[in-house]
This record gives structure tokens, C-alpha cells and sequence, in this order.
């Protein structure tokens, strides 16, 4: 009984169609059957044939649908153990959950299966964290001590080059002090030429130039930053001198780097 | 009836239709659906070339054009794949294709905000080189004057079944422009017989009497 008839010949309307409806003269019966008559021509007349893509259009617009049943597809999936097909069927569902096009009994299904296996999901991923934070509960109980510890000397020496002068360095003095107060030892980050990188060229060029001839920096910087010994200042400062005001040579610049210099 | 090939669960195995194709085996329209519900959703192209001549067919009786006899036959493929899972197997499939197609046509020509009374179909006949256009009684096509009245009375009969009430409509246009037999309409429309002969008898009455009150 499902087997479909392909299209074959129009099947010719015969007064027997009617047979049984109640009420039916034969004179109506004629002239009904002269009407089916000229409907059979106007259909033959209609009758046409699909251009050659029809399948393809029609199977590239199927194509962009989500599967017809995607609660069975995702049943099948899981049957055979494929991830892949079980994800893919659960994306289709939530497709045809959220598609207004579609019958209202299969949105059901769909939204039924996105529900379970999002509820699934969810107790999963409680369940991995409470285990997962009941773990690192235990790991971390004894942690604190090392950690707690680390910042200090970090906040001592942040501290320390700000209290020092500043007058050195007009500029670099935040840049590179976090890795100067590991050790107070004087470098060439305190030469007034690194202070012409970071600032403005067209200001900063003058009053850095200034200071170059008459070495100041040294024992005005050892304190603040750099405690790096690449060129060579092998000998320790000790961190009294680094505030000592007076050997600033030029208190004045140091604030403001844009004063002119002259 | 059940398919020799579906398993007890209900589905069948991959390609289960396709492989019944190759051997040259006829595959019946549950076999196909459930092979599509199932996933494998290549299996409705058989199903797409089996059932899309008549498809458009009865959609270019009931609108008069054939691109858009077309255009409405694939929407009627696109919502009968939706709609698939609830197709109930104890009618054809054809029919219950067609009937989701009527519905579509009658609504596309509803739609139309003038009615075009020269036949589109039949000029598209008469010109050279259409053999993707089939007629029938082709010996009347040679004289102008009467394939223009010829086309009208086309025109004003889709017109007419167009303006038919429901159910009315629908079991005609599934009668004569899908050429569906009375039960397979009874089993696509989930109604008796008896009612569909009904409806069939009472649509023709109102079809006539539409018909002379134009020819007025």
C-alpha cells in the first residue's frame, strides 16, 4: 500500500467514484462527470516536467535542515558510539528546538533530549568541580605559607626607591625598579639616556643630556633601581647613601622633565 | 506492512536502502523515510526524483507557471522532510506529499494580487525547443485562435478550483491535479471514504455552478 505510483497516466474519473453519495441524480452524475472531464484536460494540458537540477536544489535546501529526527539519530549515534554523530545530532536538535518550522511534537522531542543532556552535563560538571576543588582543598591548606611570604621583601623594596630621591630619573624610575629591588647595586639604568627612550624625544633630550658629563647618577641611583652590574660598577653601594638629597646635582630638572634646561 | 530489512528496533542499518537499490530491488516509501530518519538523509533524493514530476505537476495546474510550480515544490519537499517523523505510513506517500504541495499552490495563488488569465503554460508550450514541456494533444497547439480560447478556459477553470471552499478544494485539486485516487486522499486527509466522495461531488456541484456563472 505505500508504494507510491510514479508519474504514469492520469487515472480517468469514472462515474463509479461516486457511488454511494447520497443524493446524487444521474443527471448531476453526468454533468459532473462532463466537468472531470474538462478538469483531466486542463490538467493534461498542465502537465510538466522538472528542469534537470530540481533534485539538487531540492537536496542542497534539505541539506541546510537539521536532521528530520534528530532524537532517533542521536539514539542511533550513541548505539554505535559515535561521538561525532551523536554531537551532530544533538546540535540538529537544538536546531529543530529553537526552528518555529517545525511540528510542535517533534520541537518536543528535541528540546526534550537538549534538556536531558544539558541537566546530564551540568551534574557532570558540578560533580568534576566539587571533586576537583575537594582536591585542590587539600593541596592548598599547606601553600599558604611560602606564598604569603614572597610579597614581603617585594613591598620592601618597591618601597624603598620611592622613598629614595627621585631627582636622578625623571622618567625610568617606574619602569624598572620592580627588577632593581632584588639589589641596590648602581647601573647605566640610571644614565640620563635611557630616560630619552621612554620620554618624549623633542622634551626630554635636553636635561638628559645635562646631567651626562658630571656623573651624578651614581650615588644618587644606587638606591632607587638597576642592580644590574653589566658595566661594571662592581662596588657595592650602601643603601644609606642612596638618599642623600644633596648630592643631586640638579634638584630642579628632576621633577618636571619638560623644564627647559637653560 | 513491515520492510524485510528493518531491524526489531525500528530503524534500519546504513545504506540499508541504497544497497536495495543497487540490487535493483524495489524500495518501498517506509523504507526510505525511515532510512532519512534514521540520518542517512540522502536516501530522499530517491524520493525527491521519484514523486517531484508529479509534485510540480500538480502545482503547475493549480498555479498556471511553471518556475513557480517549482519553487513551491521544493518548499513542499523542504516541509515534508521537516515534517517527516510524523508522516504516518498507512497511506501513500505521493499523497501525502501532494497534499502538503495543493496546500501550497492554493496559498501561493491566493497570494497573487492579480489574476494572470493568459495561459503561461500553454505559450511556454508553443515555443521551439521546450522538450522539458510535455502536452498533451499537441494537434490542437497549431491553431492560435483556438489555443488561446483553449488557454482561457484553463485559466478560468484553476481559477475556479482556486476559489473553491475547504474541504472542497482540496480533495478536487487532489483528484484532478495531483491524480490522486479518491482513497488514497481518504488516507492522506485521515477521513472516510464516504466523506471524501462527499466532498468530491458537493466540490464539482460548486465547480459547475462557479463555471457558468463566468461563462456568463
Amino acid at each position: 500500500m505505500t508504494e507510491s505510483r510514479p508519474s504514469g497516466p492520469p487515472r480517468p474519473f469514472g462515474a463509479d467514484e461516486l457511488d454511494g453519495v447520497a443524493g446524487l441524480r444521474p443527471d448531476e452524475l453526468a454533468a459532473e462527470t462532463r466537468l472531470a472531464r474538462q478538469l483531466e484536460a486542463t490538467a493534461a494540458r498542465g502537465t510538466v516536467r522538472p528542469s534537470p537540477d530540481f533534485a539538487d536544489r531540492v537536496m542542497a535546501a534539505v541539506a541546510k535542515e537539521p536532521a528530520a529526527a534528530p532524537v532517533r539519530a542521536a539514539r542511533i549515534a550513541l548505539r554505535h558510539g559515535a561521538l561525532w554523530a551523536f554531537l551532530a545530532s544533538l546540535r540538529d536538535a537544538w536546531r529543530v528546538t529553537v526552528s518555529p518550522s517545525f511540528p510542535v511534537a517533534m520541537r518536543a522531542q528535541a528540546m526534550a533530549l537538549v534538556l536531558v543532556v544539558a541537566a546530564l552535563a551540568t551534574g557532570t560538571g558540578v560533580a568534576a568541580a566539587g571533586a576537583i576543588g575537594l582536591l585542590d582543598g587539600n593541596r592548598t591548606s599547606p601553600s599558604p605559607t611560602p606564598t604569603l611570604e614572597t610579597p614581603v621583601p617585594s613591598v620592601r623594596a618597591i618601597e624603598s626607591p620611592s622613598e629614595s630621591p627621585t631627582p636622578a630619573e625623571p622618567s625610568t624610575s617606574p619602569g624598572p625598579s620592580p627588577t632593581v629591588s632584588e639589589s641596590a647595586e648602581p647601573t647605566d639604568s640610571a644614565d640620563p639616556s635611557e630616560a630619552t627612550e621612554t620620554d618624549d624625544p623633542a622634551d626630554a633630550a635636553s636635561p638628559t643630556r645635562r646631567p651626562s658629563p658630571t656623573h651624578a647618577p651614581s650615588p644618587t641611583h644606587a638606591p632607587s633601581a638597576s642592580p644590574w652590574p653589566r658595566h661594571g660598577g662592581g662596588h657595592r653601594w650602601p643603601p644609606t647613601h642612596a638618599p642623600e638629597p644633596t648630592q643631586e646635582p640638579w634638584p630642579g630638572l628632576t621633577p618636571s622633565p619638560s623644564a627647559s634646561p637653560d | 506492512m513491515t520492510p524485510p530489512n528493518r531491524t526489531p528496533e525500528g530503524t534500519l542499518p546504513d545504506r540499508a536502502w541504497t544497497a536495495a537499490t543497487d540490487a535493483g530491488a524495489t524500495v518501498d516509501d517506509r523504507t526510505i523515510v525511515d532510512a532519512v530518519l534514521a540520518g542517512d538523509r540522502d536516501a530522499f533524493r530517491q524520493l525527491v526524483e521519484r514523486e517531484g514530476p508529479a509534485v510540480i505537476s500538480a502545482c503547475a495546474r493549480v498555479l498556471g507557471d511553471r518556475s513557480e510550480a517549482e519553487d513551491v515544490a521544493q518548499e513542499a519537499f523542504v516541509i515534508a522532510y521537516r515534517s517527516l517523523g510524523s508522516w504516518r505510513a498507512d497511506g501513500a506517500f505521493g499523497a501525502w506529499l501532494s497534499r502538503i504541495a495543493v496546500r501550497l499552490a492554493v496559498r501561493r495563488a491566493g497570494q497573487r494580487k492579480q489574476v494572470t488569465w493568459l495561459d503561461p503554460l500553454a505559450a511556454e508550450a508553443d515555443q521551439p525547443g521546450q522538450d522539458r514541456f510535455r502536452t498533451m494533444g499537441t494537434s490542437d497547439a497549431v491553431d492560435p485562435a483556438h489555443n488561446l480560447v483553449r488557454s482561457e478556459r484553463d485559466a478560468q477553470v484553476r481559477a475556479a478550483v482556486a476559489s473553491l471552499d475547504e474541504p472542497y478544494r482540496e480533495v478536487v485539486a487532489l483528484r484532478f491535479f495531483a491524480e490522486r485516487s479518491l482513497a488514497e486522499i481518504a488516507a492522506a486527509t485521515g477521513r472516510p471514504l464516504g466523506t471524501v466522495k462527499t466532498h468530491l461531488h458537493r466540490g464539482l456541484a460548486r465547480l459547475r455552478r462557479a463555471l457558468e456563472e463566468a461563462e456568463r
